[in-house]
């Protein structure tokens, strides 16, 4: 087990394309560390620099105390599950799974087959052992790579979207299972997806990268209540959080917010000036009377537990969605009136930066 | 009552019945294919069993008289010390030529497949001794291993690997070499681009995968390559053995078979014997010997080829 450490990392390709810009990122012994951002965000480079498939442009990765940039992939310890997993066809699940074991020496016969034995029972393959990978399901090929990657007993595991080929109930599954399995085993773990559900259930940190740039990293909670930007504010959450442009004119002791349908006042402290509001879609209420903001409803997705609305609002139909109780089922053409508690909502500069507005409230893992 | 009419409807159960049904359905796609078919069966199925025939029969090239001879013209090459030899000849030229063709096309293969700058260049490049008709390059390679004037001795002498120039094609131990040479440098580049086409359908991350289980590169070959270009490498060398055993062009041109026979090959002999001596009857006994050999190498690669290399 190790920490891995990087430090200013970037990467460009064929000399111009920079996928990756100076990333500094420290993850913890043990720690279960999930990058994720959209396609192209640089995730899978930067875990690909950690495995040392890619070479680093500029910076130092460090696995442990040990600077790795220059070593090969061969010596680094480290286990990695690919996202079509990329078992070797011609060899059984036994042969998958020992072949690392093999490779690397130093191991007898009866303890390669013991330690495989023992993996594939944590991971119930115990009886696909003699078979092939194309006569395995998706998720016991999906297993089988896993397996592939504890036997081993490596510093760190890195797995690229090794739940993305899966459907939607093994996914979900093998989420929690992944997670078990982490904690038993307690080995450091990079784990990338574009699946932001992923990032915030499975993570001990999440580190959100957009353009090969670092944007938070933080716990998952902390990255949903108090986004550094705009962006990972719009990332993280689902649906993702509405965007207003306001105009802000502070009046002694709150402020009045103006522009795309709002005209409100906020119990906050904020300086005058045109800002985004973002407000996420389960913060909206249905106000019993006049709300803050009037709203036209254009589509109601009923999910079960509750229901979403595609709403429009003010002269220029800014689109925006709510998530409201299920009871609350309203035709297409209604009006709806919105409110939401000031505490929940923010602001961000023109550059994307979140404003602090002095209402943050503490979170409940600081408090 | 249902049941009864369904089975009324499947028409008739009877062979001959069923036979007529599938005809007129399909007569269109027999009526197109009988053309080729018919004109295959003149040129090709014909000659064979005439083979057959001639094999049988004493039949000087000179003559139009025919002697029904039986199995004498097997027997006579049975016994002869010089089918052995060609036996010997034609299995050392198709070894060592097949395996130089197989291994320097598989290591071009691996070098091409790599990011190297020229790849396109080089991989057109490769494919020119190709297309050149097989007998100007016996021609070029006649000269190029030519005593006086060829670059080959010119090349050894100064490099102080020989001391006086050397006969390649004029001499009985080491003409087939020089004639092997020439068969590699043609056969190669289809070893090669055919090598590099399983190669490239081999997914990198394998390769990737492996290199992290802490694969060098010589265990990734043994491993990943190997294994996985298996049903290529086979079909490949199947082929080019076939391909081999039939070359007549690239030996009859650097050597006719000479000096004393040494380059001759099951293939150059039946032509020497038919046509050169006029034996016609032991010639065309020759050709069904040859015809079972290669059969063998055909039924292996059409079982192969079949069975979508399943099998291997």
């Amino acid at each position: 087990m190790s920490r891995v450490t990087l430090s200013n990392v970037g990467k460009i390709y064929d000399g111009n394309v920079r996928a990756v810009k100076d990333v500094d990122l420290e993850i913890e012994d043990g720690e279960f560390l999930v990058m994720v951002g959209p396609s192209g965000c640089g995730k899978s480079t930067t875990l690909r620099m950690i495995a040392g498939l890619e070479t680093v442009t500029n910076g130092k990765i460090q696995i442990g105390d040990q600077v790795v940039n220059d070593v090969r992939p061969q010596d680094r310890n480290i286990a990695m599950v690919f996202q079509n997993y990329a078992l070797y066809p011609h060899m059984t699940v036994r042969e998958n799974m020992s072949f690392g074991l093999r490779l690397s020496g130093g191991h007898s016969d009866e303890e390669i087959d013991e330690r495989v034995e023992d993996t594939a029972e944590l991971l119930e393959i115990s009886d696909l052992l003699e078979q092939h990978p194309k006569q395995l399901s998706g998720g016991q090929q999906q297993r089988v790579a896993l397996g592939r990657a504890i036997v081993r007993d490596p510093d760190v595991f890195l797995m690229d979207e090794p739940l993305s080929n899966l459907d939607a109930k093994l996914r979900t599954q093998m989420r929690t299972e992944l997670q078990r399995i982490q904690e038993e085993l307690g080995v450091t773990t990079v784990y990338v997806t574009h699946d932001q559900t992923e990032a915030m259930t499975m993570g001990d940190r999440i580190a959100i990268l957009n353009h090969g740039e670092l944007q938070q990293l933080e716990p998952p909670e902390r990255c949903y209540d108090r986004p550094n930007n705009e962006f990972v504010a719009g990332f993280i959450g689902s649906p993702s959080m509405n965007f207003f442009d306001v105009d802000v004119t502070a009046t002694g002791d709150g402020i009045q917010v103006s522009g795309s349908g709002f005209e409100t006042e906020l119990d906050l402290n904020l300086d005058t000036g045109s800002y985004t509001l973002g407000i996420r879609p389960e913060d909206f209420e249905v106000a019993d009377g006049d709300g803050r903001l009037n709203t036209v409803v254009d589509v109601v997705e009923p999910m079960g537990s509750d229901n979403f609305l595609y709403l429009e609002t003010g002269p220029n139909e800014i689109e925006l969605t709510a998530r409201v109780d299920s009871t609350f089922r309203p035709q297409r053409g209604d009006s709806v009136s919105l409110t939401f508690d000031p505490n929940d909502v923010h602001f961000f500069a023109p550059d994307g930066t979140r404003i602090s507005t002095d209402n943050d409230q503490p979170l409940v893992s600081e408090a | 009552m249902g049941l009864t009419e369904d089975y009324s409807e499947r028409g008739p159960d009877t062979r001959s019945g069923q036979a007529i049904a599938y005809l007129q359905e399909n007569y269109r796609t027999y009526a197109l294919i009988a053309p080729v078919a018919l004109f295959l069966l003149a040129v090709v199925g014909y000659p064979i069993l005439q083979t057959f025939r001639l094999s049988l029969y004493e039949a000087p090239a000179s003559s139009s008289i025919k002697t029904f001879v039986g199995l004498q013209n097997y027997a006579q090459i049975f016994t002869s010390d010089i089918f052995y030899q060609l036996l010997w000849q034609t299995g050392r030229w198709i070894v060592v030529a097949v395996a130089l063709k197989t291994i320097l096309g598989l290591l071009i293969a691996l070098h091409l497949k790599g990011n190297i700058k020229g790849r396109k260049f080089f991989r057109t490049a490769f494919l020119i001794p190709w297309g050149i008709p097989y007998a100007i390059s016996a021609v070029v390679f006649r000269w190029i291993e030519h005593p006086q004037y060829g670059y080959l001795n010119s090349i050894l002498l100064k490099l102080g690997l020989i001391h006086e120039r050397i006969g390649i094609l004029g001499s009985p131990d080491i003409a087939w070499l020089g004639v092997v040479v020439a068969d590699v440098w043609i056969g190669m580049p289809f070893m090669a681009i055919i090598f590099l086409a399983g190669l490239q359908s081999i997914p990198e991350q394998l390769y990737e995968a492996a290199a992290v289980d802490g694969a060098e590169k010589w265990s990734q070959f043994r491993y990943i390559t190997l294994p996985q270009l298996k049903d290529v490498l086979f079909i490949a060398t199947l082929l080019s053995t076939i391909w081999t055993f039939v070359s007549f062009d690239v030996i009859w041109t650097m050597t006719g078979g000479g000096p004393v026979n040494t380059t001759a090959t099951l293939v150059i002999w039946i032509y020497k014997t038919a046509f050169d001596q006029g034996n016609l009857g032991l010639g065309a006994a020759y050709s069904v010997i040859g015809f079972f050999i290669l059969a063998v190498f055909a039924i292996i690669y059409l079982r192969v080829y079949t069975s979508g290399g399943e099998e291997l």
